[in-house]
């Protein structure tokens, strides 16, 4: 018997037993749609995650001092300058932070002011959506300009065009009016929350807003700001700084430059072997973040599993009992002198045929679905050949041996047994 | 030669204290061309005895000789091949496929049998002509009675041409109208030069086959040639 009159039988008999054809192809249309759906959103979500981790970096490398070193031992001006004079790197910048509050004519609320020189902006990847960032001038006049991010010019103005704008900031007892000359889409305090001092920076933010609560009206709505560093210094007089970013050059010597950087320090200060000094760049992070995504990824491969576990078992089910049926059928068949072959080879067919349109329309559903879910949580999704493989094939084994097994059986019976079937 | 031939069949269920005896010994050889009556009660083991006639069901021990060839050795897949040139069944429940027209069950044999489109097309009209049923090829077996489902399984049984008929009670199921056709297209069948087996519990209709062989509890109690064989009114 040819190939093409099994096709045509298997797709006559598919055609006959429409109601059985249909939820045998339901079980496998399940499996396949929310494997391909839980596996597209799932990688969606990841891939979200990884672009929020990695955007926070700038390709930077920080210098971090230890909180037990002398005051000889931080950071100073002249420091930086020495670095700004090494070849291999691009940027370089200081870094220090106060926490306050700030206020407006209408509005109150908790300031965190970052700051660094003009550097900055390169170091920690500040875009402007409004007006510019500071330049080398205005930090060497400690002039008391800043850019307000995206989400505290709507705390402050409601709007990004507050360009121009004056910001009371205050701390310790002393206020600054600061003049805002740009906006950033960045996240100031997430960024920062990167160079490993979260957790003493958190501590002091929250000690402060117990200073600063008398002054606060608005609750505790969070304004961030960038300044020159000369401004914070004038606030604090301190005698340098815990932390400087790095950037090289050439961006795959990150690590190389930051060593270099910090072996600099310590020739500067005469102070090898007190290792106060700690070189963090990405790579401390990226672990974290592969953590935190491998978590993920074995969430979303046991949710898929689960799925089409379901689902093979759904096509199972069908399989059997539509197989098992028919063994009247093939007792028919084998008494006008089928082979057990030809009776496996009828049942394959419509079997890969099931599957093959069961497959098609559970892929078409599964993508559906997981481009609702993307647009539902505002994620990008693409579907991978790996998923649909996965999906299509799992289920296509799982409803291609469920249906040759029992048929299988019912070939190898005798004829008569099978007839004996009702 | 006989065309069948088995000797010293034995068919025992639940072989021990409780074992039932469905063949107890049976030989019998049929020639070329003959109409034998097998005829027994229900539990005399005449189904079982047709069943092994046409190879769907296996002995517990015995030989069965087809054309002098064993076949009580062979394969599943060989007795397919048998059953598909040598064998028309004609069952009490017709056994035809429901899902197929009246034309497609015709020529499922002669699907099995590997033959073209244009001759299955051919043989299988031919086959549905001669038991009357030409003007209904088209139809399911739900849209028949059961005398016309009953000459379906005939002209299936037919179709490939083979040279025995084995019909068990193929009029078990049908008014007794309906019964003397489908016995006219037998006698028909066995004019043309067919082997014919037909399986009965009924007197009357044994008495049109030329010979009867009367079975009970699993053996063969009487055999002898009906001088005058009945013919259907």
């Amino acid at each position: 018997m040819s190939i093409w009159e099994n096709i045509k039988i298997a797709v006559f008999s598919i055609r006959t037993n429409m109601m059985r054809s249909i939820l045998t192809m339901l079980g496998i249309i399940i499996g396949v749609a929310s494997v391909i759906a839980i596996i597209t959103v799932g990688n969606g979500g990841k891939d979200y995650i990884v672009d929020i981790m990695s955007s926070m970096s700038s390709g930077a490398v920080s210098i971090q001092v230890k909180t037990d070193a002398t005051a000889a031992e931080l950071i100073t001006k002249e420091d930086i300058e020495s670095l700004r004079g090494i070849d291999s790197i691009q940027y370089v910048s200081p870094m220090d932070y106060k926490i306050g509050s700030a206020y407006t004519d209408n509005e109150t609320a908790i300031c965190f002011v970052l700051s660094g020189n003009e550097d900055l902006s390169h170091v920690m990847n500040i875009t402007m959506r409004r007006g510019r960032f500071f330049t080398e001038e205005e930090n060497k006049n400690a002039a008391n300009v800043c850019v307000i991010s995206e989400l505290g010019a709507m705390v402050l103005y409601n709007s990004l065009d507050c360009v121009g704008e004056y910001i009371n900031f205050q701390v310790n007892g002393q206020v600054v009016k600061f003049r805002i000359i740009g906006v950033t889409s960045a996240d100031l305090s997430a960024s920062t929350s990167s160079a490993n001092s979260t957790v003493s920076m958190y501590s002091e933010m929250s000690a402060n807003m117990g200073n600063t609560q008398d002054t606060m009206m608005g609750g505790s709505a969070m304004v961030s700001i960038v300044a020159p560093i000369t401004v914070t210094d004038n606030m604090s007089n301190s005698k340098g700084y815990n932390m400087l970013y790095v950037t090289a050059k050439d961006s795959s010597q990150a690590k190389t430059v930051g060593n270099a950087a910090k072996n600099i320090l310590y020739a500067k200060h005469g102070n090898f072997g007190s290792n106060v000094y700690n070189v963090v760049n990405m790579e401390t992070y990226t672990v974290l973040v592969d953590k935190i995504i491998n978590v993920f990824t074995t969430f979303v491969a046991g949710i898929s599993a689960i799925a089409l576990l379901v689902g093979g078992i759904g096509v199972m089910n069908i399989m059997l009992v539509s197989v098992t049926e028919r063994t009247r059928e093939i007792g028919i068949r084998k008494s006008l002198g089928a082979k057990t072959s030809t009776i496996m080879f009828q049942f394959l067919t419509e079997s890969i045929i099931l599957c093959l349109i069961g497959g098609i329309v559970g892929f078409i559903l599964g993508v559906g679905m997981a481009a609702a879910v993307a647009w539902y949580a505002g994620i990008s999704i693409k579907v991978e050949v790996s998923t649909i493989a996965i999906a299509v094939g799992f289920s296509s084994a799982v409803g291609i041996f469920f249906g040759l097994y029992p048929a299988r059986k019912a070939a190898k019976m005798l004829p008569i047994e099978a007839l004996r079937r009702d | 030669m006989s065309l069948i031939d088995i000797r010293n069949v034995y068919k025992i269920y639940n072989p021990g204290e409780n074992e039932v005896r469905a063949l107890d010994g049976v030989s019998l050889s049929i020639e070329e061309g003959e109409f034998v009556a097998i005829i027994g009660q229900s539990g005399s083991g005449k189904s079982t005895l047709m069943n092994m006639l046409g190879m769907l069901d296996n002995c517990t021990s015995g030989e069965y000789y087809m054309d002098g060839i064993d076949v009580s050795h062979m394969t599943d897949d060989e007795l397919s091949e048998i059953r598909n040139k040598k064998i028309g069944f004609i069952f009490q429940g017709f056994n035809l496929i429901s899902s197929l027209t009246a034309k497609g069950n015709v020529e499922l044999p002669l699907v099995y049998r590997g033959m073209k489109r244009a001759e299955r097309d051919k043989l299988s009209t031919e086959s549905l002509k001669m038991v009357g049923l030409e003007k209904r090829m088209y139809h399911r077996p739900s849209q028949m009675s059961g005398g016309q489902q009953q000459r379906v399984a005939i002209a299936r049984a037919i179709a490939a041409r083979p040279p025995i008929i084995l019909a068990d009670e193929p009029t078990g199921n049908l008014d007794s109208h309906s019964g003397k056709d489908v016995m006219r297209i037998i006698h028909q069948l066995h004019k043309e030069g067919r082997t014919i087996i037909l399986i009965t519990h009924d007197n009357g209709i044994a008495e049109e086959a030329q010979r009867v062989v009367r079975i009970q509890d699993g053996k063969i109690i009487e055999d002898y040639i009906n001088e005058n064989p009945k013919g259907v009114e």
